[in-house]
C-alpha cells in the first residue's frame, strides 16, 4: 500500500525533475541559439584555381580548408566559426585586385593565398588601402624590404633561401674552400629570376672568392635537360645552386647522374617535394625544406594531425603530394592562432595589430621553429633544413639555417 | 665543344622530335579531315592521361591501355559529333575560336573530375637503364619507348594517310565534304575516325611525358610548343610532321648548347617564321591550303 504522502512526494519529485529538465533543455537551446547567433569570422582566400597554374592554388586551398574544418569541428574560435570565402584569381593581376576588394567588402578579417609573386605585388597596395592583412606564401623580397604594413609572408621567402643555400654550401659542403666555382641552374619565371638576382648579390657581398662559371635559365616546359646540363658541367663547377621547380629539377638531376657527375646540387624549396628527391635517389641532390618530411617520425603532434587532415582531403598517397598544401594548412593555423589572441570582436585592423604582438606561434612541429611575427618582422617562417635521398630514404643533412628577410 | 655535348644534342633532338611529332600528328590529322585547327589537342591529351592514371590505379596497366585507347577515340569522335559537326561550312577562324574555347572548357572539366594536383605514373621498370654511354648518356626504358613510339606512329600514319583507302577518303572528305558524301563516302565516320586518332596520338604523347615526369595541368604548354612543328612540316601533311619536328628539335637543342636554354623556344619560333616566309604552306604542305 502506498501512502498519500509518498504519492505527494513522488509527484513533487516528478514535477521538480520535469522543471529541471525543461529548464536545462531551454537553457541548452538558449545557449545553442546564442552560439548559432554568433556570426562567423570571414577569412578570404584568393589564388589561381583554374588554368594551367591551378596546381599552385588548389592544394593551398585544400590545405587551408582541412585546417579550418578541424577548427570549426571544435566549435570555431571564441565560439565563432570560420567562414572561408574563396575567389579564383586565375593568376590575373586585375582579378587579384578586385578579389581583394570583394573579400574586404565581404567583411574578411584576413586574406590568404597568392602563391605567384607578381600577383602579390598587385594585391599588396590594395590590402594596405583596405587595411586587411594579407598572408601570402608568394611574397617577393621586394615587398618585404621595406615591408608593407598589411602584408605578411606566411612562408619562407626565396630571399631567405638564397642566404641559406650560401650558408649550407659554405658551412656544410665546402667548409675549407673559399674559391668555389658555382653553376646556377634556374627557371625562367619572374619570381625565380628575382630570387637569383638576390642570390648573386649575396654571393658577391659575402663570398668574394666564389665565381659563377655557368648560368643556365631553363623554361618551365623543358622536356629534356641533357644539353643544358652538359653545357653547365663543361664549365667544371664545384657546386650547382638551383632555383628549379620539381619537374625541372628531376630532369636536371637525372641528366647529371647520366653524365656521371658527382658534384652536389643545392636547390630551393620549389624542388623539395619528397618524390622529387626520391625519384633520382641521388645523394648529391639537396633541397631546402621549411617543413619536416613524412618520414620524420618525431616531427610532432601538429605534424601528425596535419598528415591525418591531408589524408582526409586526398593530398596524401604515402607522401604529401604538394608542398603548397602544407603552406595552406600552416597559413590557416597561423590565422587561427592570431584570431584566438585577437578576441571575439576581432576585425581586420585589430588583427593586424595582434599579428604584430603575437610573438611566437607554436605549429606543433609543422615548422622546425615557431612562426614569429612582430612590428619589425613580417616573414613568419625563417628556418629551413636541407634534405636529400639516400638509399631510398629521406634524411636531413647538416644544421638548421635561419634567415628572416625584410625590414620595416 | 666536346663530343659528349654533341651526343647530348643528338639525344635531346630525338626526344624533342618524338614529342613534337606526336602532338603535331594530332593537329594535322584533325585538320586534314575537318579543316579545323584544333587548339584543344593538348587538353585532349591531358584528359586522356588523367583517364589513364585512374584506369591504371584501378585495373592495372593492360586495362589502362585498352580503356584509354577506347576513351581517346571516343573523346575525339564525341567532340566532333557534339560540337564541330554543327559548325561545318563556317569560316575556319570561327571553328578555330571554338576549339580555343573548347581547350579552356576541357582544362576546367579535367580539374573538376580529377583535381589539379600533381600525379605520377609509376610504371614498373620505367627508370631502368636500356642504353648507356658511360659519363655521357643514359637512356631509360621510357626514353627509348617514347622515341620509338614517335617514329613508329609517324610511319604508320604516313602510310595510312597516303597509301591506304582511308587516307584517300580522308583527303577527299576534307577537300569537298559535299562531293564526298554524294560519292557515297561515310563522311561523318571518316571525320570522327580522324578526330579519334588525333586524340589518341595526343594521348600517347601526354602519357609518355607523364611517365617520364609527372602529370599536372601545366603539361598543356607542350601542345603550344608543338605548334611550330605542325606548321613547319605543313599543316595538312602527316609525312611532314617528322622532318618538321626534327628541324625544330635540332634547332632547340643546338640553341640550348650554344646560346643557353632560354634561347630554345625563341629559336624554334624564329625557324618557323623563316621557313614560312619562304614556304608559306610549310615544308610539305599542299599549296591549296589557306593559312589559318
Amino acid at each position: 500500500m502506498i501512502s498519500n504522502s509518498a504519492v505527494r512526494h513522488t509527484k513533487l519529485f516528478m514535477l521538480a525533475a520535469a522543471t529541471v529538465g525543461t529548464l536545462s533543455v531551454t537553457t541548452g537551446v538558449q545557449t545553442s541559439f546564442a552560439q548559432a547567433a554568433k556570426p562567423p569570422f570571414v577569412v578570404g582566400f584568393t589564388d589561381v584555381l583554374s588554368g594551367p597554374n591551378a596546381g599552385l592554388g588548389t592544394p593551398l586551398l585544400a590545405g587551408a580548408k582541412a585546417y579550418f574544418d578541424s577548427v570549426n569541428a571544435r566549435g570555431g574560435v571564441h565560439g565563432r566559426k570560420i567562414d572561408l570565402r574563396v575567389i579564383d584569381s586565375q593568376a590575373d593581376a586585375t582579378r587579384v585586385a578586385t578579389s581583394i576588394q570583394d573579400l574586404q567588402g565581404a567583411g574578411a578579417v584576413a586574406i590568404m593565398g597568392l602563391t605567384i609573386s607578381g600577383n602579390v605585388e598587385a594585391a599588396a597596395p590594395i590590402a594596405n588601402r583596405a587595411k586587411v592583412s594579407l598572408f601570402s606564401g608568394g611574397t617577393s623580397a621586394k615587398l618585404l624590404n621595406p615591408f608593407q604594413p598589411y602584408l605578411f609572408s606566411s612562408d619562407i621567402t626565396t630571399a631567405s633561401e638564397g642566404q641559406m643555400q650560401i650558408d649550407f654550401v659554405r658551412k656544410h659542403l665546402f667548409p675549407n674552400k673559399n674559391d668555389l666555382k658555382v653553376a646556377l641552374y634556374y627557371n625562367q619565371t619572374a619570381g625565380v629570376i628575382a630570387y637569383v638576382e638576390i642570390l648573386k648579390d649575396l654571393m658577391k657581398q659575402q663570398q668574394p672568392g666564389w665565381r659563377v662559371v655557368a648560368d643556365e635559365v631553363v623554361p618551365l616546359n623543358v622536356t629534356d635537360a641533357g644539353v643544358a646540363v652538359a653545357k653547365m658541367l663543361s664549365a667544371q663547377p664545384d657546386v650547382v645552386i638551383m632555383g628549379a621547380v620539381d619537374p625541372v629539377a628531376i630532369l636536371a638531376v637525372r641528366a647529371m647522374v647520366a653524365q656521371g657527375s658527382k658534384i652536389p646540387a643545392v636547390n630551393f624549396h620549389g624542388g623539395n617535394a619528397e618524390r622529387t628527391m626520391l625519384v633520382n635517389n641521388y645523394p648529391g641532390y639537396y633541397a631546402i625544406r621549411q617543413y619536416p618530411t613524412t618520414q620524420d617520425s618525431n616531427a610532432g603532434r601538429g605534424y601528425a594531425e596535419m598528415i591525418a587532415a591531408m589524408k582526409s582531403v586526398g593530398i596524401y598517397d604515402g607522401l604529401i603530394t604538394s608542398y603548397n598544401a602544407i603552406t595552406g594548412y600552416n597559413t590557416a593555423l597561423q590565422i587561427t592562432a592570431i584570431l584566438n589572441k585577437c578576441g571575439e570582436n576581432c576585425n581586420s585592423e585589430s588583427l593586424q595589430k595582434t599579428t604584430h604582438g603575437i610573438g611566437q606561434i607554436d605549429t606543433g612541429g609543422i615548422t622546425f621553429k615557431p612562426v614569429v611575427y612582430s612590428p619589425t618582422r613580417h616573414q613568419g617562417v625563417d628556418t629551413g633544413r636541407f634534405y636529400r635521398a639516400n638509399n631510398g630514404k629521406l634524411e636531413a643533412v647538416g644544421d638548421m639555417y635561419s634567415a628572416a628577410w625584410g625590414k620595416p | 665543344m666536346t663530343s659528349g655535348l654533341w651526343i647530348q644534342i643528338l639525344v635531346q633532338t630525338l626526344i624533342y622530335t618524338s614529342m613534337y611529332a606526336l602532338f603535331g600528328l594530332g593537329y594535322v590529322l584533325i585538320y586534314r579531315a575537318s579543316r579545323v585547327f584544333n587548339f584543344a589537342i593538348a587538353e585532349m591529351g591531358l584528359f586522356c592521361v588523367l583517364l589513364f592514371t585512374t584506369c591504371y590505379a584501378s585495373f592495372g596497366l593492360g586495362w589502362a591501355v585498352v580503356l584509354t585507347t577506347a576513351g581517346s577515340l571516343g573523346l575525339g569522335a564525341a567532340l566532333y559529333l557534339g560540337i564541330f559537326s554543327r559548325l561545318v561550312g563556317q569560316e575556319e577562324w570561327s571553328q578555330m575560336i571554338v576549339s580555343f574555347a573548347l581547350s579552356i572548357a576541357l582544362l576546367a572539366i579535367c580539374g573538376l573530375i580529377w583535381g589539379t594536383g600533381i600525379r605520377h605514373i609509376d610504371v614498373p621498370g620505367k627508370s631502368d637503364t636500356l642504353f648507356q654511354i658511360p659519363q655521357a648518356v643514359t637512356l631509360t626504358v621510357t626514353d627509348v619507348v617514347l622515341v620509338v613510339m614517335g617514329f613508329a606512329v609517324w610511319a604508320i600514319l604516313s602510310w595510312a594517310t597516303t597509301m591506304s583507302r582511308l587516307g584517300v577518303y580522308m583527303r577527299a572528305t576534307a577537300e569537298n565534304p559535299l562531293l564526298a558524301a554524294q560519292q557515297g563516302l561515310p563522311v561523318t565516320l571518316i571525320i570522327c575516325t580522324a578526330w579519334g586518332v588525333g586524340a589518341l596520338v595526343s594521348a600517347v604523347a601526354s602519357i609518355s611525358y607523364g611517365i617520364r615526369l609527372q602529370v599536372d595541368p601545366s603539361m598543356i604548354l607542350l601542345g603550344l610548343v608543338a605548334v611550330p612543328a605542325a606548321l613547319l612540316g605543313g599543316l595538312d601533311s602527316v609525312f611532314g610532321k617528322l622532318p618538321g619536328a626534327i628541324i625544330l628539335g635540332a634547332a632547340q637543342a643546338t640553341a640550348t648548347a650554344f646560346l643557353g636554354s632560354a634561347a630554345g623556344d625563341v629559336v624554334a619560333f624564329a625557324v618557323l617564321l623563316l621557313v614560312l616566309l619562304v614556304l608559306p604552306h610549310g615544308l610539305f604542305g599542299s599549296k591549296q591550303v589557306r593559312r589559318v
